[in-house]
């Protein structure tokens, strides 16, 4: 029987919608999704950098999808589409900037304590997602640069096997990996991320942890 | 700001290949390296400024 699902009358419990909200709401309660408070370690410059990490993204995905809107005649070209093309590759530039900054904190941190492995693992997966899809976008500028990165990486992703089905001198195959695949895997993945946060909340620092183990086992903090 | 263009561009000039720095088996772009330095500065300028706390109302 699904928790609260008992005064639902027999039909609506065996519904995949009741299923799922019952879930999702026992999971994640309105409280612990948007919570009104923190822990005061949460007051760190770790965390304005995972935040800045997510900010970078959104100029990247908007900057994004107004060239691929406009086309490479006009980023390369024109004034505004050089300029939208150097916000998107800046933005690129600060994402990994802010990420990696966010990525070493978290390490340093152990924020796989506490049963929190999978926030620490998804966090490292999109760090890992992300350069491939850079690499797919420095492969789609439709420059010499883009064709030099492409006949030099065909040959190390052939001296692995994958070159047959991650061709990277097809511009299209490239493209597609570049502004739809590549863009949800990473989004999908950082939306998992801060609700995995969100459900296990922040990693205490270790001195936190200790004094709250004392006062749980009775005694005072140690000195 | 157009007379300010002229002048950036000559004190960051981009239009030319970037220099290496090539020590051994390592090898790296000297932009690359001044991003990874600036990161490791700012990561430990984080570590060590501390965060600016609100003051608590009653």
């Amino acid at each position: 029987m699904n928790e609260g699902g008992t005064d639902l009358p027999p039909e609506e419990q065996q519904m995949w919608t009741t299923w799922v909200r019952e879930r999702a709401v026992g999971a994640l309660p309105p409280e612990k999704l948007l919570p009104d408070r923190q822990p005061s370690y949460v007051s760190s410059w770790i965390y304005v950098f995972g935040v800045a990490a997510l900010a970078s993204l959104v100029v990247v995905i908007a900057s994004g999808m107004i060239l691929g809107l406009k086309g490479p005649s006009w980023w390369h070209i024109t004034g505004i589409g050089r300029f939208f093309n150097g916000i998107h590759l800046w933005a690129v530039e600060l994402f990994f900037f802010t990420m990696v900054v966010h990525l070493w904190g978290k390490f340093f941190m152990a924020a796989w304590r506490g049963g929190r492995g999978r926030t620490w693992v998804s966090g490292a997966v999109v760090f890992l997602v992300a350069i491939g899809a850079a690499f797919t976008g420095y492969l789609s500028q439709q420059n010499f640069d883009s064709q030099w990165i492409a006949s030099e990486g065909k040959d190390g992703l052939n001296s692995v096997g994958i070159g047959s089905f991650f061709n990277v001198a097809d511009f299209g195959q490239m493209y597609t990996f570049h502004v739809i695949l590549l863009p949800l895997a990473v989004s999908a993945l950082i939306v998992w991320h801060i609700l995995l946060v969100r459900r296990s909340g922040v990693v205490p620092p270790y001195a936190a942890r200790a004094v709250a183990a004392a006062k749980a086992g009775g005694e005072g903090p140690p000195p | 700001m157009e007379l300010l263009i002229p002048v950036f561009g000559a004190v960051f000039d981009l239009s030319h290949e970037a220099h290496y720095v090539h020590w051994h088996f390592f090898q790296m772009s000297v932009p690359n390296v001044i991003v990874i330095v600036l990161m490791i500065a700012v990561f430990i300028v984080a570590i060590l400024v501390p965060f600016p706390k609100r003051e608590r109302t009653p």
